[in-house]
This record gives structure tokens, C-alpha cells and sequence, in this order.
């Protein structure tokens, strides 16, 4: 006897569609909600695993890390579309470890922001939290334009032993804005929970 | 009588004859090409057949919408309190032979409110097909339709532009109401199951539209 015709939820497109659907599904099942911000955030953590950074990739990208710290940036537009090698990012951040205590790093950032020359405080130092409650302190200054003007914002988290962790933000545009504060109480502190 | 005589009494006779009998019937002057007596009857058969097809009209079931304007809110979380969005929409629908199958493709175009910079600039296109009851509550069509839907968000993070594409799919339940002829509002509520930049969003959609 002759075989029967394939009936149409047999066909072959049929059938690749339907996988293709319950694959997209399972995707989409188990992919984490939305709902948290954390879920589209990039990880970078330490080596040693006392602190992690969370950042939104793209824009930001990381260039180099060593066992302190870490370099990140968002490109500038001039280096986005012309492949300028040199000259500073968009937005900037470095990380590390000092051995100094919170306020006697805020401190000291004090100090060399009135002694450096064309450089304003413009607020702080002031308190920050992260999402996870670990206190820490802020100071934004702004630098004349030589040639170009340039935010910065250092923060500064308490490690174990008596450390402080720093983080060096630059940027060209305004620094003090809710993304980047967003980003800052992103960061880890401590042992991964 | 003599010739002369019955020449007379013919002429009398065609004088002394009514206008009405001296013109021409209405079927030799539709023969003649007189435009009076040709357009009449036929303007009586075009107005018959209108109103022949109006009453067919009403006597069909309608078949659904064919294509809408409308208005999209859903509320894409960024995360942080936001994420309302609000999209113009166009929907084109196909009809069959089969009037219950319910087959439509979708465009949006709209903002999204970011909570920490300025608004994204939404875009979504969506096929949908289903089930609707064209017959049963006419002129009120309800309709249940399974969607997969895909597009992209647009925005400034960090004084960048970035652009996330997004796909997923989900569930429509809507009505459409016929107010006369093919001119329609029509209501639904969707529920979308998306994936966007590695997570998953469950998105409860509402739109609102009229069309033809």
C-alpha cells in the first residue's frame, strides 16, 4: 500500500517552526526578570573576590584589569567613529585598593582637589549606600577646561582590613546624574553573597 | 365624395387629434435615443440594486476589521520605577474564507519612559492569528488570538545611543464593535512574554483603536 500524505502538523516547516517557537519559549522562561536591574548588568569582580563592579555593556566596556583594579570606559564619539587611539573616554572608571581608611581617603582627596590648580569642588564629600548597605563617601570636583573640561567623582567603599576601595570616575558630560549613582550602588562589596 | 373631400377630413382629423396621442410611445423612443425616456427606467434599476445590496449587507455577518489606528500602553520595566510606554499603532488584518480565522500583522512606533536619562524610542512589529465570533453577537466581534511579536528599544545610556532588539510572544483577548458599516472601536488586552538584553519581561499590554 501506498504511504499516507504527511498531514500538515507533520510537514517539515511545520515542524521547524514549532521548534523554533518552544526553544524561543524556553529562552524566554528562563531567562531572569527584567524587573531587576541586576539582570542586565555585566559582572566584573576582583581576582581576590572582595568587590565587584556591575555595569551596563554597551556603553561601558572594560579595558584592563590587574589584581586591583579594573579600567572601564564608554567611548567617546570621536573615538567611536574616527579610531582615535588616544584621548580620554566619554566616561571613565578605575578601580583599586588603598590602605587607608574612608575618611582619611576622603581626606586626602580633599586636600589635592584645593591644591591642584583649576580644579572646583563641586559637592561633597557626601554619603552614599549601595543597593546591599555598605556606606560609603563621595566628592565630585570639576576641572577647567585644559583643553577640555572634566568631571570627576572618587568614592570610596570600606574593605576588610582596615582597606578602602576606590573608585575613580571621569567623565566630560555632567557626572553627578542618576546613572552613574545607579552604577555606584551597584557595587559590590565583600565576599559574593 | 370625391378625392379632394377625404384629403380634407384627414387633415381635420390629424388637427382635431390630443398631444398625447401624437407623441411617440416611450419604448420607440428609447429606440429614437430620446434621453428622456432612456435614463428613467435605468435610474429605477440602480437605485433597486442599492438597495438589493444593502439588504444583503444587512443580512451578512460582518467579517471584522480591516485595518485599525489605535493606541498601545504597556509598561516595559527598566528596572528602577519606569518604563510606561506608549505606542501609535497600525494594524492591517487579512480576511479568508473562513470569516472566524483572524489573521493580522502589527506596527508600532513610541517612547518609553527611562527612569534615569531621557525616553527610548519603542518599535514593534507583530503577527497575530486567531479565533473570532463574527456571527454570533453581530455587530460585536470578539476575538481570542495567539501573537509573536519582535522589535527594538532605542536610547541614550550614558550619553550613548544603544538599541536592544526584543522578541517573545503571547495572548490577545479583544472585542470590536461595529458602529455602521465596516467603521469599528475596537479593545484589547494582551499578555507578552518577552526576552530583551538576556532577561525576560511580562508585559500586560492594553490598546484601543478604530479603523475600517
Amino acid at each position: 500500500m501506498f504511504a499516507e500524505a504527511a498531514r500538515a502538523s507533520q510537514s517539515p516547516g511545520v515542524n521547524r517552526a514549532l521548534r523554533v517557537l518552544t526553544i524561543a519559549l524556553v529562552v524566554t522562561a528562563c531567562a531572569p526578570s527584567g524587573d531587576n536591574p541586576l539582570s542586565r548588568l555585566t559582572t566584573w569582580e576582583a581576582p581576590s573576590g572582595d568587590y565587584r563592579i556591575r555595569y551596563q555593556s554597551p556603553p561601558w566596556q572594560i579595558l584592563s584589569e590587574s589584581t586591583d583594579g579594573a579600567f572601564f570606559n564608554v567611548q567617546s564619539t570621536l573615538q567611536m567613529t574616527g579610531r582615535v587611539d588616544g584621548g580620554a573616554g566619554k566616561y571613565e572608571l578605575r578601580t583599586s585598593r588603598v590602605g587607608r581608611s574612608v575618611a582619611e581617603e576622603m581626606d586626602r582627596e580633599v586636600r589635592d582637589a584645593r591644591r591642584t590648580g583649576g580644579r572646583e569642588i563641586v559637592d561633597g564629600p557626601r554619603e552614599i549606600v549601595t543597593d546591599e548597605g555598605v556606606v560609603g563617601s563621595e566628592l565630585i570636583t570639576f576641572d577647567e577646561p585644559d583643553p577640555f573640561e572634566r568631571y570627576r567623582r572618587v568614592v570610596a567603599f570600606p574593605l576588610e582590613g582596615g582597606r578602602t576601595l576606590r573608585l575613580d570616575f571621569e567623565s566630560t558630560p555632567d557626572i553627578d546624574t542618576p546613572e552613574v549613582e545607579a552604577m555606584i550602588r551597584h557595587v559590590g562589596i565583600g565576599a559574593r553573597p | 365624395m370625391t378625392r379632394a373631400a377625404w384629403l380634407l377630413a384627414a387633415l381635420l382629423c390629424v388637427w382635431a387629434a390630443p398631444a398625447a396621442a401624437q407623441a411617440p410611445p416611450l419604448g420607440v423612443a428609447g429606440e429614437l435615443g430620446d434621453p428622456s425616456g432612456r435614463d428613467e427606467p435605468e435610474t429605477d434599476d440602480a437605485e433597486d440594486a442599492a438597495e438589493d445590496e444593502g439588504d444583503e449587507d444587512e443580512a451578512l455577518p460582518w467579517n471584522g476589521p480591516q485595518i485599525q489606528l489605535g493606541y498601545t500602553y504597556w509598561k516595559l520595566a527598566d528596572g528602577y520605577g519606569g518604563g510606561d510606554t506608549h505606542l501609535a499603532s497600525v494594524e492591517v488584518f487579512i480576511h479568508w474564507p473562513i470569516s472566524m480565522l483572524r489573521t493580522s500583522f502589527l506596527a508600532e512606533l513610541g517612547g518609553r519612559d527611562f527612569t534615569l536619562a531621557g525616553d527610548d524610542f519603542v518599535a514593534r512589529a507583530a503577527v497575530s492569528i486567531g479565533f473570532q465570533l463574527t456571527d454570533l453577537l453581530d455587530p460585536f466581534v470578539p476575538h481570542v488570538s495567539v501573537v509573536g511579536t519582535g522589535g527594538a528599544v532605542v536610547g541614550s545610556r550614558f550619553d550613548s545611543t544603544v538599541a536592544y532588539a526584543y522578541g517573545g510572544a503571547g495572548v490577545e483577548l479583544g472585542a470590536t464593535l461595529r458602529i455602521v458599516r465596516n467603521l469599528h472601536v475596537a479593545m484589547s488586552f494582551s499578555y507578552l512574554r518577552l526576552e530583551m538584553d538576556g532577561a525576560a519581561f511580562d508585559l500586560f499590554a492594553f490598546r484601543a483603536g478604530f479603523g475600517l
